[in-house]
């Protein structure tokens, strides 16, 4: 049993839509929380796209790294500097407006060239659900080996980076702002752990 | 679904909406791929369990959505604990399946539960997998925010945690959500650790000795039912043990929770899943071949 | 061409949970009280009249649990193929995902030496 023509052409439209409206979304809105919550829809439709070019594997991996881990961690550090600042209207905006459109663009054609240029072949027969991961298994051990080890080198380097960024930049800052702090003393602070930290493991 | 719904004035009325409703919806979708017998199962896709976990990792944005929208300290406080908690143990609980997957060497739940058939009680993972199932029991009771990991709905520092605001349907939604999801981790715990519909014994084997043959119609019904009952069971069975556990084991605090997860079961899974990969190697008979 | 079976059921039973909360919101509209005043919509704070929005700065650790978090939910994607694999690859591949996981533990093993695991 498979799934009619026109439902796939209809889910097609349906997950384009909600991909370029939820991506207009993430740029056009104001407020940023908004933007983080549409980029998951982003997401979320990227991975049903995959999943009627028969990439399952693929699709269930998107949904769990992008929006399960990156967009988690990116509404995490919204959360952390949520301060309803107002923007300070910077001079001369329009050369930074004009730089960011010209670099867009520019990608825009890169990549547009790329997709018009590339012989795309359609494979007629391809590894179905089990199959298919099994194939990226062996790929990942035999002629992708290199890549496979390089890459968890970079998730090292990511890991390491991300841990001397994060205690440089955000420490000192989080322990010198008392004004927030006083008015809104907050359980996970450091120093009231002692204090709930008796009250909390009562029995139930 | 007679009470009253409240929205709080300052709070965000869509992602208010949006966000239980997203706990609740890819907890339900789960339930496609858990099987109650060799052809008792909505769909056996490809993905399986890994569908399983990657549906499961959608929950946290829900949370911190509600927790936002909510515009209340104790409710980000909680969203953010209950995300932070929920992201912990989704690594120790996608290790230990993939142990598992690695013996049926199948993302399949049929696959799982067809690899462990065949010597009743004693084919069962639970033996083959004696630190996973509890990595995944413990994981999977975090994930459902069961006590002793209820964090985020500690009464007495956060009130209600993420659900503070909530009321009427939009409350009732998130207890659904938190029942519906505690018993597809007890059926899920069922299927992969213990043999899913199989009987204790071997039905095939005790057919075989009164010397009725498979294809017999009767019999199949009767393997049918079995199944499900038998899934039924010993997934009410874990229930059981869930919530026994809520009335005995005390509440751990934050910290602690943290640490178990990331400096306990994280290393611990990662060794598990590489004991069981080196066993592969050495008996690959018991071990999936 | 959409050549993936099963998946049908995997839409057919998506449309199926969203009428739940839809249905069950809907319901409820329809017959619950409503009730307006100002007091009934305060935020609750132990009774309290609340200070300050909710919508403030919050801590840095839960940021570094999320970093660790990617790095290793990445790590477990790349262990999918060869668990589901393994039993066609052998001892080479047990030596080299050996390796893989070493190189993360040794970043796990940074994490918790600098203090990124910590709560307090």
């Amino acid at each position: 049993m498979n799934l009619a023509e026109g439902v796939q052409i209809v889910s097609f439209g349906i997950l384009a839509v909600m991909m370029l409206g939820s991506a207009f979304g993430v740029v056009l809105l104001g407020n940023v929380v908004y933007s983080a919550f549409l980029l998951a829809g982003v997401f979320i439709s990227m991975s049903g796209l995959y999943l009627l070019l028969n990439a399952d594997f693929v699709a269930a991996a998107q949904i769990l790294i992008y929006v399960g881990a990156v967009n988690v961690l990116i509404l995490f550090a919204i959360m952390l500097v949520n301060k309803r600042q107002d923007f300070v209207m910077v001079p001369r905006i329009w050369i930074r407006q004009v730089a960011t459109a010209l670099v867009c663009v520019g990608i825009f054609a890169l990549l547009g060239t790329m997709v018009v240029t590339t012989p795309w072949a359609i494979v007629t027969t391809m590894p179905v659900g089990d199959a298919s991961i099994v194939k990226i298994g062996l790929h990942f051990f035999s002629d992708f080996l290199l890549p496979f080890e390089l890459a968890s080198m970079l998730l090292l380097m990511a890991l390491i980076g991300a841990v001397v960024l994060a205690r440089r930049e955000f420490l000192p800052e989080a322990t010198l702002e008392p004004g927030d702090a006083d008015a809104l003393t907050l359980p996970e602070r450091p120093r009231e752990l002692l204090t709930t930290g008796r009250s909390d493991s009562t029995i139930q | 679904m007679f009470k009253e719904d409240t929205v709080p004035a300052k709070a965000d009325p869509l992602l208010f909406l949006l966000g239980p409703v997203i706990v609740v919806l890819p907890v339900f979708l789960s339930y496609l791929i858990v099987p109650f017998g060799q052809n008792i199962v909505m769909t056996d896709v490809g993905t399986g369990v890994f569908l399983w976990i990657a549906l499961s990792s959608v929950v946290p944005i829900g949370l911190l959505m509600s927790g936002y929208a909510s515009n209340n300290k104790y409710s980000l406080l909680g969203g953010l604990r209950a995300a932070a908690q929920s992201i912990s143990y989704e690594l120790p609980l996608a290790l230990s399946v993939l142990a598992i997957v690695m013996m049926s060497n199948s993302l399949s739940t049929i696959d799982i539960v067809q690899q462990q058939s065949g010597y009743g009680i004693l084919g069962w993972n639970i033996w083959r997998q004696p630190v996973g199932f509890l990595i995944f029991w413990i994981a999977a009771l975090a994930e459902c925010e069961r006590i002793p990991f209820d964090l985020p709905e500690a009464e007495e520092e956060l009130v209600a945690g993420y659900q503070t605001e909530y009321s009427g349907m939009k409350f009732a939604l998130f207890y659904i959500g938190s029942y519906v999801n505690l018993v597809l981790s007890a059926l899920m715990f069922a299927i992969l650790y213990l043999g899913g519909w199989e009987f204790p014994v071997s039905v095939s084997a005790i057919a075989g000795a009164i010397g009725v043959s498979e294809t017999t119609p009767w019999l199949q019904v009767l393997t049918a039912t079995l199944g499900i009952v038998t899934t039924l069971l010993k997934a009410y069975f874990l229930l059981f043990l869930a919530v026994l556990m809520r009335w005995t084991v005390p509440r751990v605090r934050i910290d602690q929770l943290l640490d178990l997860g990331w400096k306990f079961l994280l290393p611990i899974s990662l060794v598990n899943l590489l004991l069981t990969a080196g066993l592969k190697l050495a008996f690959p008979v018991a071990f999936g071949g | 061409m959409f050549v993936l079976s099963g998946y049908e059921y995997l839409l057919g039973f998506l449309m199926v949970c969203s009428l739940v909360p839809i249905l069950a919101l809907t319901a409820s509209k329809l017959v619950r009280p409503s009730r307006r005043g100002p007091e009934r919509r305060t935020t609750y704070e132990s009774g309290m009249e609340p200070i300050g929005g909710a919508w403030i700065q919050f801590n840095i650790r839960y940021y570094m649990f999320a970093l660790v978090f990617v790095i290793f939910d990445v790590e477990t994607v790349f262990l999918y193929p060869w668990a589901v694999a393994f039993s066609r690859l052998g001892l080479l591949a047990f030596i080299e995902a050996l390796i893989f996981i070493g190189i993360l533990i040794v970043g796990l093993v940074y994490a918790w030496r600098k203090g990124a695991l910590e709560w307090s």
